[in-house]
């Protein structure tokens, strides 16, 4: 278990550029991705990623352009999520990361230039 | 049965798009082929420009001018790629262009095919919105969406990218929406309350020494009335961005010019002295603000389109006030008259004017040589109130920006945010026919004329007569400048040849071209060329050793503004 930052970012798929855009806001501000997971919640596209981000004096910005960004709803910030290790592969059997978020630990959510939630 | 390809074009046609700047291509041939009935129908105009990044320009300046998205078409590849440096300048100033790029077929994607290239990926950083169209149904939906997110909020440019084989593609039944629908967006709203206008009103009336500070928002929302009326109200002087410039006439005796790093020296002293500072429709961006502890201290109220803009800011902001720059300033202007004001402010208005005064004889010199200033105020005399400015980069480009009067709102247009050499030509373009009516005068510099100067030709074989003033100084000034000033003196990489003749440059396009040796001359040539039923090029000799000044140090604060060179008499 190692606890951190998680991003919850609540967008809607129109194709993979979601991704590519979503990702490339946290690098243009030169913010490091630890793990990054999420998929389409439902058929209208709605989709949800979380991701577990270096603290960084840029994060705000990085989250308040996401924020603002086309195709995304709201972006959740969750200070002391629990997350396992991320261990690529042990005996044939692919890990992939659990995180245990309280609703407790969410300090901030901003959707276009609202505080929601 | 209709194509992709006409469905882009109707869909453009009941936007009410007037005109299209692009270069057809492999890829967006199906749309130039759909657009011949509209052209000959006169319901579309098409404008072809000799490269795609004055495309971009165009739309943009047209987009500017006439406050409705500016359109432009590229074919895939180096067309789409070409288009890059028009979309980030528009996105950088919250400029509403539309981007329709032809794509490859889907079945020759990935393979390094000819004139392939990934859009998406490209601009996807580089614009408001990409979105590249996956079945032909839904092209008119995403191309009226496309305006719709272009517009809304805080405007900027959109890109459609559309594969060929869609554009070929026929539809049994087209489905024109009657709505927008954008899943995962929503404009900025205006959502104003009371209380904060109240408080920011008593902050205002209070105020011993209050400013206004203008942006671009001013500009787009069309809040100049309302800035004024307040202004008036207060007796607050009014200073701008860059941007801002546009949004008020500079007859009104409080406005002070522009501040930042380039700004005037009267307007950075008086934001120094303020104690409130009402700040509508501004980002507060590094080049008006560099060092954010030049404005701590004071009481400071946002009114701004964007929250976020605020919520980035490292100060704190007394009052935040959310929404259309227009709409809260005639709350604010209600509140003011309610909670009554002060009348006078006799001594900080007199603090102004003194300071304007004291200033004046670092700008105003007038030795040998055409003199920047001079030439502007030759040019602003010759020319009618209501012409539009547009702009290249660099030294002349900051002459404008501190001695240039505009007199109206919206007459003056120019690369703020992003910087772009090459934007004045193409902008004056689409600004002409968006406002045929108007003159407009593109006044550029030697080194950002000769990067889009091709679309001259443009100008002259569609009758748009748009009047070029090259600042002449043989060089990339501005970065001269700062070598001069920054980097010890050590000057290199800017300096061109005597070799380029702007008047047979002007002649070889089929314009017209005027030499001026001095001011006679100038007024001369600006009389000739505005009855020019053709465009126009007139060439300035400036001196390569004038200085663009004020300015600051890179980084440094509004105290340290820099008044004079370091050769004398300049
Ligand atoms: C496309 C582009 N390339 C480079 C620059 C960097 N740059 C800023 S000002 C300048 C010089 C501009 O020269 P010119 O247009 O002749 O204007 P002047 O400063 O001489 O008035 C340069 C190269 C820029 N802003 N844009
Ligand atoms: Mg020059």
């Amino acid at each position: 278990m190692v606890r951190g930052k998680v991003i919850r970012v609540v967008c809607y798929y129109r194709d993979a550029s979601l991704l590519e855009m979503l990702v490339g806001t946290f690098r243009k501000l030169l913010i490091d991705i630890s793990w990054f997971c999420g998929g389409v919640v439902d058929e209208s596209g709605l989709y949800e990623v979380y991701l577990g981000v270096k603290d960084s004096p840029n994060l705000l910005t990085a989250i308040l352009d996401l924020s603002t960004s086309v195709s995304v709803s709201s972006v959740e910030i969750f200070d002391n999520a629990d997350t396992s290790d991320y261990t690529s592969r042990d005996d044939g059997i692919t890990k992939i990361v659990k995180i245990y978020i309280s609703s407790q630990s969410k300090s901030d959510c901003y959707s276009w230039g609202e505080r929601c939630g | 049965m209709p194509t992709g390809a006409k469905l882009v074009v109707e869909t453009l046609r009941r936007e009410g798009v007037k005109v299209v700047f692009g270069i057809p291509g492999l890829s967006n041939m199906p749309i130039y082929d759909e657009l011949i009935d509209y052209l000959k129908n006169e319901e579309i105009k098409h404008i072809l420009m000799r490269h795609e990044q004055g495309a971009a320009h165009a739309a943009d300046g047209y987009a500017r001018i006439s406050g409705r998205p500016g359109v432009c078409t590229a074919t895939s590849g180096p067309g789409s790629m070409n288009l890059v440096t028009g979309l980030i300048t528009a996105y950088w100033d919250n400029s509403p262009v539309i981007a329709i790029t032809g794509q490859v077929s889907r079945s020759s994607m990935g393979r390094k095919s000819f004139q392939e290239a990934d859009v998406v990926g490209v601009m996807q950083h580089i614009a408001k919105y990409v979105v590249q169209i996956r079945e032909v149904g839904e092209i008119p939906l995403w191309i009226r969406n496309a305006f719709h997110i272009a517009i809304s909020g805080k405007p900027g440019p959109v890109v459609v990218d559309i594969p060929r084989d869609l554009l070929n593609a026929k539809i049994n039944e087209e489905v024109w929406p009657e709505e927008p629908m954008v899943l995962g967006y929503k404009p900025f709203r205006t959502v104003i309350n009371p209380d904060d206008v109240v408080k920011a009103a008593k902050i205002l009336v209070e105020a011993e020494r209050p400013l206004v500070l203008v942006g671009a928002g001013v500009f787009w929302s069309d809040a100049t009335e309302e800035v004024m009326r307040l202004s008036e109200l207060l007796g607050m002087p009014i200073v701008s961005t860059l941007l801002g410039k546009s949004a008020i006439p500079h007859n009104n005796p409080l406005y002070l010019g522009v501040v930042g790093y380039y700004g005037r020296a009267e307007a950075n002293n008086a934001l120094l002295e303020s104690d409130v500072v009402l700040v509508v429709g501004a980002r507060l961006s590094d080049r008006t603000l560099p060092s954010c502890n030049d404005i701590v201290g004071r009481k400071i109220i946002v009114v701004n389109i964007d929250p976020t803009d605020v919520m980035k800011l490292p100060m704190k902001v007394d009052v935040e006030i959310y929404g259309d720059a227009k709409k809260v300033l005639n709350m604010l202007i209600s509140s003011v008259n309610v909670v009554g004001r002060k009348v006078g402010r006799v001594g900080w208005i007199s603090r102004v004017k003194e300071l304007k005064e004291y200033y004046s004889k670092y700008y105003y010199v007038d030795d040998e040589g055409l003199k920047p200033w001079k030439v502007l105020k030759v040019i602003r005399d010759a020319v009618p109130g209501d012409s539009i400015v547009t702009t290249g980069v660099g030294q002349h480009q900051m002459w404008i920006a501190s001695f240039w009067d505009v007199f109206k709102p919206r007459t003056l247009i120019t690369s703020g945010g992003m910087g772009t050499m090459g934007f004045g030509l193409p902008a004056a373009i689409g600004a002409k026919v968006a406002r045929p009516d108007r003159a407009v005068i593109n006044l550029d510099g030697d080194g950002s004329f000769l990067m889009t100067m091709n679309n001259l030709a443009t100008a002259v074989d569609f009758n748009i007569p748009v009047i070029t003033v090259v600042f002449d100084n043989r060089a990339l000034g501005l970065v001269k400048q700062v070598q001069e000033l920054f980097f010890r003196g050590r000057v290199v990489g800017i300096d061109f040849g005597p070799s380029t003749d702007y008047v047979k440059l002007a002649e070889g396009f089929g314009a017209v071209g005027y030499d001026v040796a001095d001011y006679e001359d100038l007024r001369a040539s600006l009389r000739k060329a505005l009855n020019d039923s053709v465009a126009s090029v007139i060439r300035v000799p400036i001196s390569r050793d004038e200085f663009a000044l004020p300015q600051l140090p890179p980084g440094g604060s509004l105290k340290e503004v820099i008044l004079y060179g370091p050769r004398k008499g300049y």
